[in-house]
C-alpha cells in the first residue's frame, strides 16, 4: 500500500512540475552582481590546470584522446593564437573566474531581456538572451568564442542553451571541443551562492555529455577586471605556417607515472566517470605494482 | 519507533524529490547538437545572411555566393548551382532592385558558376570600354576570374558551363582591383590550390573576404590536382587569408570570411584548417619518409580526430580519395 502510494506521490509530482516545465515560467531569481569563483574543491583543476596526458573523468572518445596526445602547447606561440580567449565550453571553469553579471534592460519596456557576464579569461564575455531570439543559422551562421546563449526561466532554474561555439577546448591541456558541441548550463542560486552545472554533448569529440559544476560567492566589493587587451608579439622566431605538434603515438605518461597507474587510467573515456571504475583502478594499481616490481 | 519511521519516510521523501527534480531536468527541452547533412547536389534551397558592411552571404548546394550591396549595383561573387539560380535571383531581389554590374568567380568550377546566366540577366553594365568587355551575344556584365580558368572551362567542362557563362574579364597576374560603391575590391590569384584557377576576393571597407573552395568548413580541401590543385597551394592560400585577415582584440571580430562551402567564419576558424591541414601534411610526409604504404597510412588513421569535421564516407571527396591526393602530391 505504502509503495502505491509512493507511485501515485511519483506521477502527480512529475506531472505537477511538468505543467511547470512546459509553462512559461515566470523569472526566479537575479543573478546580476559581482560574484567571486569558489575553487576550493577543485583547485588544482581549474588554477593552475590540468597536466598534459590528465584526462580522468572526461568521456572523450579516441579522436578526441589523439588530438589531446598529440597536441603542443608551443602552438600557443604562433601569432594568431596568442590573443585567444578561452572558449565558452571551458571559459567559465578556469582560471576562476570572477564573474561580473550585468543584466541587459529593453529601455522602452523596461523588461529584463538578457544578461551579459565579464571576467572571463580573454574577455570573451558572454550575452545569455532571455527574450526568446532564435538562435543563428545552424548551417550557415558564425560561431563565436561566446557561442550564442539564451536562456528561459524553467521549474526555478535559468536554462541557458548555448550554440556556435568554436573549436576550443575543455582543458588546457589539449582536450579539443568541436564546434558542433551544445551546451546546456543549469544556474541555482542558493541565497548568496550561485552554482551553475554545465552539461556538454558533442557528438565529434565525447562519448558521453560531460557534466561539471562551478559556484560563485556573492561579493558586491569585487572590481570588474575591465577588457584586458592581448597583443601578439614575437615569443619565438618562426616561418609564416609554423604549426608545431606531437608525433601520433605519443603518450603522456608524467601524470600516470605520479599517481602509480598505468597510462590507460588517465586516458578518460566514459568508462571513467563511473563509480564502478574504481575497481578497475585497483587491478590496474596491482597490475602497475606487479610490473614494476618484475622490472 | 515511530520517530524512525518519520525520519526513514522523510528521507525517502527527499530521495524521491531529489529523483523528479533530475526527472524533470532531463525532460526539459534543450538543443540538440547535429551535425547537418550537406545539402542534395540538386538542391534549390537558399539561405541569405548579412554578413557585414554592404556584403550577404547566400548559401546554396553549389557554394556560397558572397553579395555586394550598394547604390551603384551589385557584385556576385560566385553564383551556386544552376538548380538554385531562380531561388538566389528571388534572395537578391528581397534585398535590392539594383541591377548587378560584375560577376567574379573564385574557380572556373561548374558548381561556382551554375547561376552566373541568371545573374548576369539581372545585369547592366557600365559603359566601359568595349575593349576591355567581350561584347560578344549574351555576354552582358563582366565574368571576373583568373586567366587559368578559361583553360579549365576550354578543356574540362566545355559541356557544363555554357559558353555565355565563361569568364570574361580575365587577368593573369597576381592581382586585379575593381572599386564599386565606394569599396576597394582585390582579387587575388592563389596559384595550384583548388585548381590552377583560384583566386580570394577582398571588399577592403566592409572587411570581408571571400574564399572559395580554399577554405571549406564542411569537408577537407577538394584539392584537384588533374587542374592544377595541390594540398600545399591549399595550404599557402590559408597563409595568404591569415595574413590578410584582422581581428579586432583577443581573435575576436575584425574581418570576416566566407567560405567556398559552410558557416561564416573569421580568422581563428581559418587558423584550425590551416593547422589542421599543416598536421596531416607532416604526418603523411613522415609516413612516406618511413617507407609506409598507401594502405598503411589509411590504417594508421592518422586524420582521427579531424574526420569527424571534414571526413566523408560516400560522396564526391571521400576521406580516402583526400588522403590518397595528399599521399600522391608528397611521394
Amino acid at each position: 500500500m505504502n509503495s502505491y502510494r509512493l507511485v501515485i506521490a511519483f506521477i502527480a509530482t512529475s506531472l505537477f512540475q511538468l505543467t511547470a516545465v512546459n509553462s512559461t515560467a515566470a523569472q526566479g531569481f537575479d543573478i546580476s552582481g559581482m560574484w567571486a569563483a569558489i575553487v576550493l574543491e577543485d583547485w588544482n583543476d581549474r588554477l593552475p590546470g590540468p597536466v598534459l596526458g590528465e584526462y580522468f573523468g572526461i568521456p572523450i572518445n579516441d579522436a578526441a584522446r589523439q588530438k589531446a596526445e598529440t597536441w603542443d602547447s608551443l602552438i600557443l606561440s604562433q601569432a594568431e593564437r596568442q590573443g585567444q580567449p578561452h572558449p565558452a565550453q571551458y571559459s567559465f571553469r578556469g582560471p576562476g573566474p570572477n564573474l561580473s553579471i550585468i543584466p541587459i534592460v529593453d529601455l522602452e519596456t523596461r523588461e529584463l531581456i538578457g544578461y551579459e557576464t565579464h571576467g572571463t579569461y580573454g574577455n570573451a564575455d558572454r550575452t545569455i538572451w532571455l527574450d526568446g531570439r532564435p538562435h543563428p543559422s545552424m548551417r550557415y551562421g558564425l560561431h563565436k568564442w561566446n557561442g550564442f546563449s539564451t536562456g528561459e526561466w524553467v521549474d526555478g532554474m535559468l536554462v541557458v542553451t548555448t550554440t556556435h561555439m568554436k573549436y576550443g577546448v575543455y582543458q588546457r591541456n589539449g582536450i579539443p571541443a568541436s564546434p558542433h558541441g551544445v551546451m546546456t548550463e543549469y544556474w541555482f542560486r542558493n541565497d548568496n551562492y550561485l552554482t551553475m552545472l554545465s552539461y556538454i554533448e558533442d557528438p565529434i569529440y565525447l562519448e558521453e555529455p560531460f557534466v561539471r559544476s562551478q559556484t560563485w560567492l556573492w561579493n558586491p566589493p569585487q572590481m570588474d577586471e575591465g577588457v584586458e587587451v592581448f597583443e601578439s608579439v614575437e615569443e619565438v622566431f618562426n616561418d609564416q605556417g609554423w604549426v608545431p605538434h606531437l608525433p601520433i603515438g605519443t603518450k603522456h605518461t608524467w601524470w600516470s607515472d605520479r599517481l602509480g597507474l598505468p597510462v590507460e587510467a588517465t586516458s578518460g573515456g566514459s568508462a571513467t566517470i563511473y563509480p564502478e571504475y574504481r575497481e578497475n583502478l585497483r587491478q590496474m594499481r596491482d597490475e602497475f605494482d606487479r610490473n614494476r616490481a618484475g622490472e | 519507533m515511530t520517530k524512525k519511521n518519520t525520519k526513514y519516510s522523510s528521507f525517502r521523501l527527499t530521495l524521491l524529490s531529489l529523483l523528479v527534480a533530475i526527472f524533470n531536468v532531463c525532460l526539459i527541452e534543450t538543443a540538440v547538437p547535429q551535425i547537418l547533412a550537406p545539402l542534395a547536389k540538386d538542391s534549390d534551397e537558399v539561405e541569405i545572411l548579412s554578413v557585414q558592411g554592404s556584403i550577404y552571404m547566400i548559401g546554396t548546394a553549389g557554394s556560397n555566393i558572397a553579395l555586394m550591396v550598394g547604390e551603384s549595383g551589385l557584385i556576385v561573387v560566385d553564383s551556386g548551382n544552376i538548380e538554385a539560380s531562380e531561388n538566389v535571383i528571388n534572395a537578391i531581389r528581397e534585398l535590392t532592385s539594383e541591377p548587378a554590374r560584375f560577376i567574379i568567380n573564385t574557380a572556373a568550377l561548374p558548381e561556382h558558376m551554375g547561376g552566373n546566366l541568371a545573374v548576369a540577366d539581372i545585369g547592366e553594365p557600365f559603359d566601359l570600354n568595349p575593349a576591355v568587355i567581350d561584347t560578344r551575344e549574351g555576354f552582358s556584365i563582366p565574368i571576373i576570374g583568373h586567366g587559368n580558368g578559361l583553360l579549365l572551362l576550354g578543356t574540362e567542362f566545355e559541356d557544363l558551363v555554357p559558353y555565355e557563362a565563361w569568364l570574361n574579364d580575365t587577368f593573369f597576374s597576381e592581382r586585379k582591383t575593381i572599386s564599386l560603391n565606394g569599396e576597394a575590391i582585390e582579387i587575388l590569384h592563389q596559384p595550384n590550390a583548388i585548381t590552377q584557377s583560384d583566386v580570394i576576393v577582398h571588399f577592403r571597407q566592409s572587411d570581408v573576404l571571400v574564399t572559395g573552395d580554399i577554405f571549406d568548413t564542411t569537408s577537407y580541401p577538394k584539392f584537384k590536382p588533374e587542374y592544377g590543385g595541390s594540398l600545399q597551394g591549399v595550404i599557402d592560400a590559408l597563409n595568404h587569408v591569415i595574413d590578410t585577415a584582422v581581428p579586432i582584440i583577443n581573435q575576436q571580430g575584425g574581418t570576416l570570411i566566407i567560405p567556398g562551402h559552410g558557416r561564416q567564419a573569421n580568422e581563428s576558424d581559418v587558423v584550425e584548417y590551416r593547422d589542421m591541414l599543416t598536421i596531416i601534411r607532416d604526418r603523411v610526409q613522415l609516413a612516406i619518409d618511413e617507407d609506409m604504404s598507401f594502405e598503411e597510412v589509411i590504417a594508421g588513421n592518422l586524420t582521427l580526430e579531424y574526420d569527424g569535421l571534414y571526413g566523408h564516407d560516400s560522396g564526391d571527396w571521400t576521406t580516402r580519395m583526400f588522403l590518397e591526393a595528399v599521399y600522391d602530391e608528397l611521394r
